[in-house]
């Protein structure tokens, strides 16, 4: 049997394992073990998995994946989800829709100091969707921004996502996050204006709020976002004009995500302590996956599968675009049945090699790729921002209500990410004027 | 009736293991986070890296913060899976996949740990070192994985147990399988 094919037969297999309820980690794991073992034998498989657990996790590239997540916990513990959302709120709850793109904004600030998009959600959600519910906004929609948004905290800086993506293809780290600060920030004002235009269409989807906020009122919260914008510049400041080294960002925006927490005085004990469970939790369930994908990337890269397909596709002398929009479909269609880092995992290997023959830039294809699986996040059936969302609300939203409310929401997503496709310069202009490479 | 006492006995024991390490990795997460600021900070200011702040960050203190925990988030059902096409089976073909996903997940990490126990004591015999300012012993943080690895693998085998338990239906047995 040529290689190729018990690499095929390798991913057929971890799907239907995966499909079986066995864990996405321990799929990918068994699977690349036993593909190797066929491939390469005993004695190669047995030096790869005394080796590779350790000389891959220790790794002080990764280490920016805790202490970015910690980062995020303790902002969250330091009030700024309140703080920015309470910002955003003086200012836009005048407009039509004003509280939901409200919510974005804040879930778009708030990414600044956040790298998972649930973690964005999650937190954002508890401060702005019962004030939404409140004002009596349609539900679906309330509960849908927020779910939507959260997506964008693994777009702008820093991402747990882009890091995952720069340490498996080898792709610059540094380069991949300041890469997502504009796709996000277009993403969140395309949500927005999208928001606008349906709550202006239906007023009952958002009813006019008669808050009497004075300019003087507006112009005071802006000193709510003091510490955001300290993150921001400490954090996304320091890559971009190479203050420090990406890696050393993770350290350095934990570090001052904790003096905030607790100058302000708001970070309790209780909290700290469940920010660093919290934070250990998280990077113990992304890296079991990763380390499965670890021996799954080994076992297709000695398979030959990526040349069999890249060969096929090359053969094909279709437009690349025309093979980028056949990949979106696969990527659409899996991120409705797996978790992000999941499907990130299973398909770099095999898909990687592709684009990089195709002369894609990688930077560029790491930001359609946090699209695709973002996108992902909010289909149904396993959308993971919309349970998050559940989980925040409880009973008084049901799940097929944030489904539905968040239909809107993964349209739109879809014109960006054509433009995204469209004009790769999008992405790669800030990259291309960093002063840290 | 004396085999449940010792089964919960010795899941209690190993339970405060689980949560000792899980503890340690979570309070190393502290160093963690000062030592790149204060590398960073005395590069700037003092024109003074930290020695070893690299070393010590990614060979011990990464490494512990993924493995010590692996077995804790296994207890809390953390670790991903999906059970979109599971739901609407029996409960018994539920449990019996659970087995097969536990028995899966056994097998890597025994697998793991053994080869990785081997390279630890390999480096431990030769005292590895990791050369530079500060000497950084390297053998010492090889055995993290194996630790880690070896402890995932226990939670694993009780849990698989608990599920056998529901498959075989005995009823003198109060425990169910989480989740």
């Amino acid at each position: 049997m040529d290689s190729w094919v018990v690499g095929v037969i390798g991913i057929a297999v971890i799907l239907v394992l995966i499909a079986l309820r066995v864990h996405v980690a321990f799929a990918l794991n068994i699977v690349g073990l036993l593909g190797y073992w066929h491939i390469m034998g005993w004695q190669a498989t047995s030096g790869l998995l005394g080796l590779e657990p350790f000389s891959f996790i220790a790794n002080f590239l990764l280490t920016t994946i805790p202490l970015f997540l910690l980062m995020g916990y303790l902002a969250h513990h330091a009030g700024l989800t309140k703080d920015v959302y309470k910002t955003a709120r003086y200012w836009l709850s005048r407009i039509p829709g004003g509280l939901a793109i409200a919510s974005v904004a804040g879930c778009a600030a708030f990414a600044a100091a956040s790298g998972s998009s649930l973690a964005t959600a999650a937190m954002m959600g508890k401060v702005s969707i019962p004030e939404m519910i409140e004002q009596k906004y349609d539900k679906g929609l309330a509960a849908g921004c927020v779910a939507a948004a959260g997506t964008i905290g693994s777009l702008i800086p820093p991402s747990i996502l882009l890091i995952l993506y720069g340490a498996m293809t080898e792709t610059s780290v540094g380069r991949l996050l300041i890469a997502g600060f504009i796709p996000g920030i277009l993403s969140a004002l395309v949500y927005a204006v999208m928001i606008f235009v349906r709550a202006s269409a239906n007023k009952k989807l958002c009813p006019p709020i008669n808050d009497q906020i004075t300019w003087k009122q507006r112009l005071v919260s802006l000193k709510g976002t003091w510490g955001i914008m300290t993150l921001f510049v400490l954090v996304i400041g320091g890559i971009y004009f190479g203050w420090f080294t990406p890696t050393e960002a993770g350290g350095v925006g934990a570090c001052g995500a904790f003096v905030l927490a607790v100058i302000t005085g708001k970070l309790k004990w209780q909290d700290f302590k469940s920010s660093l469970g919290d934070t250990v939790r998280s990077t113990s369930q992304i890296f079991v996956i990763a380390l499965g994908a670890v021996f799954f990337t080994k076992f297709i890269g000695v398979s030959d599968l990526p040349n069999v397909i890249c060969e096929q596709i090359l053969e094909l002398k279709v437009h690349p675009l025309l093979i980028v929009a056949g990949i979106s479909v696969v990527y659409i269609f899996l991120g409705m049945f797996l978790d992000s880092i999941g499907v990130m995992l299973l398909t770099l290997p095999v898909v990687f090699p592709v684009i990089d023959k195709l002369g894609f830039s990688p930077v560029w294809f790491g930001i359609i790729m946090i699209k695709y699986l973002e996108i992902g996040l909010l289909t149904p059936p396993v959308g993971l921002n919309v349970y998050v969302i559940k989980g925040v609300v409880g009973e008084t939203i049901s799940l097929e209500k944030i489904f539905k409310g968040v239909t809107w929401f993964v349209v739109v997503d879809f014109i960006t990410l054509a433009v995204l496709i469209l004009f790769p310069s999008i992405s790669l202009f800030l990259p291309d004027t960093m002063m840290g490479k | 009736m004396a085999e449940p006492i010792k089964q919960s006995s010795l899941r209690s024991v190993f339970n405060r293991l689980v949560n000792l390490l899980t503890v340690i990795a979570a309070g190393l997460l502290v160093p963690m986070m000062f030592l790149v600021s204060a590398d960073v900070v005395g590069r700037y200011i003092f024109n003074h890296p930290l020695p070893a702040v690299f070393e010590i960050n990614s060979d011990f203190l990464m490494v512990l913060v993924v493995f010590f925990p692996m077995a804790y988030v296994h207890q809390r059902k953390e670790h991903v899976f999906i059970t979109l096409f599971t739901d609407p089976m029996p409960a018994k073909v539920r449990a019996v996949l659970e087995t097969v996903s536990v028995l899966i997940g056994f097998v890597s990490y025994a697998l793991i740990g053994i080869y990785s126990m081997q390279r630890a004591i390999i480096a431990t015999r030769v005292l590895e070192y990791t050369s530079g300012v500060i000497d950084v012993p390297i053998w010492l943080a090889k055995w993290i994985v194996p630790i880690g690895s070896f402890a995932f693998c226990i939670e694993l085998f009780l849990d698989g147990l608990d599920h056998l338990r529901a498959i075989f239906g005995r009823n003198s047995s109060p425990e169910v399988p989480r989740g």
